[in-house]
């Protein structure tokens, strides 16, 4: 396991941090512009199981360190989704593949961050409206579905070309 | 293909010993990664604040020398008006220690204050927070009282090196008594940040049924400064809209709205008591206890 997943790392993390400030400016909607979920898929592809796994847990941890969610559970359900994906490498072979697949794993982050979220809030004895929950939720949902598929063939294109000149090969025949 | 296989399968399995070890071994391992990843980021998130800031000034500079005279000319004669009021509250601060002295009360809370820029805002339905930039390195500890002059803005809910994380009152962990506008009884009410949707909003229960709010103008509420750790008569908020019965006791609650716009806030003040709170105190004794 060489130092490729970390470097990967550093240069996914300003994308997360454009994310953060786009968020903040979006801060009167209640919206998050979440692309940790986006940010995983391309990793997964081209790095081995291992690498890939610390990747996802890396940015699934970057993301709940700020924020008050139960420790882990998104970073583990990403390095879980890292890990399926290194199965199916050869299904994610196409640009439009990979940009899909960028878009559900993003939603998919979000509906695990947002329940983990309303957990917390109910678990603080605060009164939680269920139906404003779910409400809310689903328009998170499709706002990070959004934000992942406007930004993610920038960041999917940024981290492939790292991944080339740092020598990682290419998505073997499975 | 069959070794691809068998590997794929290890690395879940391994995986899975490794949540597992996460989710039950020592809550310190939780602790210390979460601190790590926050000051990986903090550089970050400070030099975003601070090319704000920049950006801030520059657009300050292009404004005409007469609206910066007229602005101090303002500034002046507020200052006047303040020198006035400090004169006031210092013959008030001498006799209230002396009528402490005479009644053997305690010292009254003291807090130093800590003026930090915000860094970053976090808001969903779940919860509604600020970074500031303030951290340990600063004297901030947890769950300070953040205000805005008289206003309440928060509470420190973690703290780090140099940054700390603020629950807005809007927040479902944000809890505070407060006195009502207009009740001569003095009664103590609660206040609660909400997770009701994106907007931020707090509620007031155990408002008692024979309340009522001041003829023509909204009912404000103020701290108690009950618990130590707001200090008394601090603005949280006003009532916005009906009192409506509560499902459970004789009492009523009512939405709450902030004293400000907070997220749009660019500046605050931590209170940092000068001497260690109720709560702090009850936490090193446990401390002492189990060592």
């Amino acid at each position: 396991m060489n130092g490729s997943w970390f470097l990967l790392l550093l240069a996914t993390y300003p994308w997360l941090l454009v994310s953060d400030l786009v968020s903040d400016v979006m801060v009167d909607t209640g919206l998050v512009c979440f692309l940790t979920g986006a940010a995983v898929i391309a990793p997964a592809r081209r790095l081995g199981r291992g690498p890939a796994a610390l990747f996802a847990l890396c940015v699934g941890l970057m993301f709940e360190a700020r924020r008050p969610i139960a420790d882990g559970w998104l970073a583990f359900a990403l390095a879980f989704a890292a890990l399926s994906i290194c199965g199916p490498q050869r299904l994610l072979r196409r640009p439009a593949a990979i940009w899909m697949a960028a878009i559900g794993l993003n939603a998919a982050a979000t509906a695990i961050w947002f329940l983990l979220g309303g957990f917390m809030a109910a678990s603080e004895g605060s009164q939680v409206s269920i139906v404003n929950g779910v409400w809310f939720g689903l328009l998170q949902v499709m706002v990070a579905a959004a934000c992942a598929a406007v930004a993610a063939p920038f960041m999917l294109r940024a981290q492939e070309s790292l991944m080339d000149r740092l020598g990682v090969p290419e998505v073997r025949e499975a | 293909m069959i070794r691809e296989e068998q590997g794929a399968k290890a690395s879940y399995v391994l995986l899975t010993l490794v949540f597992l070890a996460w989710c039950f071994g020592p809550s310190v391992i939780r602790r210390f990664t979460r601190e790590a990843f926050v000051e990986f980021q903090a550089p970050a998130l400070e030099l975003a604040g601070r090319s704000r800031d920049l950006a801030r000034y520059w657009e300050l500079r292009t404004r005409s020398t007469e609206e910066l005279a007229e602005a101090g000319r303002d500034l002046g004669r507020i200052n006047a008006g303040l020198e006035l009021r400090l004169i006031e509250m210092k013959g008030l601060a001498e006799e209230n220690a002396r009528l402490r002295t005479l009644l053997s009360y305690g010292p009254a809370p003291e807090y130093r204050t800590v003026v930090a820029r915000v860094v970053a805002r976090d808001s969903t339905g779940w919860w509604h927070r600020i970074t500031i930039r303030k951290g340990r390195t600063d004297g901030v500890r947890p769950f300070s009282p953040v205000v805005f002059g008289n206003q309440v803005i928060g509470r420190v809910a973690q703290v780090h090196l140099n940054t700390s994380d603020i629950d807005l009152i809007t927040s479902p962990g944000f809890r505070c008594t407060a006195h009502l506008d207009g009740d001569e009884q003095r009664r103590v009410v609660l206040l609660t940040g909400t997770a009701s949707g994106s907007r931020g909003s707090a509620l007031v229960t155990n408002v008692p049924k024979d309340y009522g709010a001041p003829a023509g103008q909204e009912a404000r509420l103020m701290t108690t400064g009950i618990g130590g750790v707001f200090p008394a008569g601090l603005l949280l908020g006003h009532v916005d809209g009906p009192f409506r019965p509560t499902p459970k006791g004789d009492f009523r609650e009512a939405e709450v709205t902030p004293p400000r716009a907070l997220n749009s806030i660019r500046e605050v003040a931590v209170l940092v008591p000068v001497y260690p709170t109720p709560g702090e105190q009850l936490t090193e004794s446990r401390v002492d206890d189990f060592r």
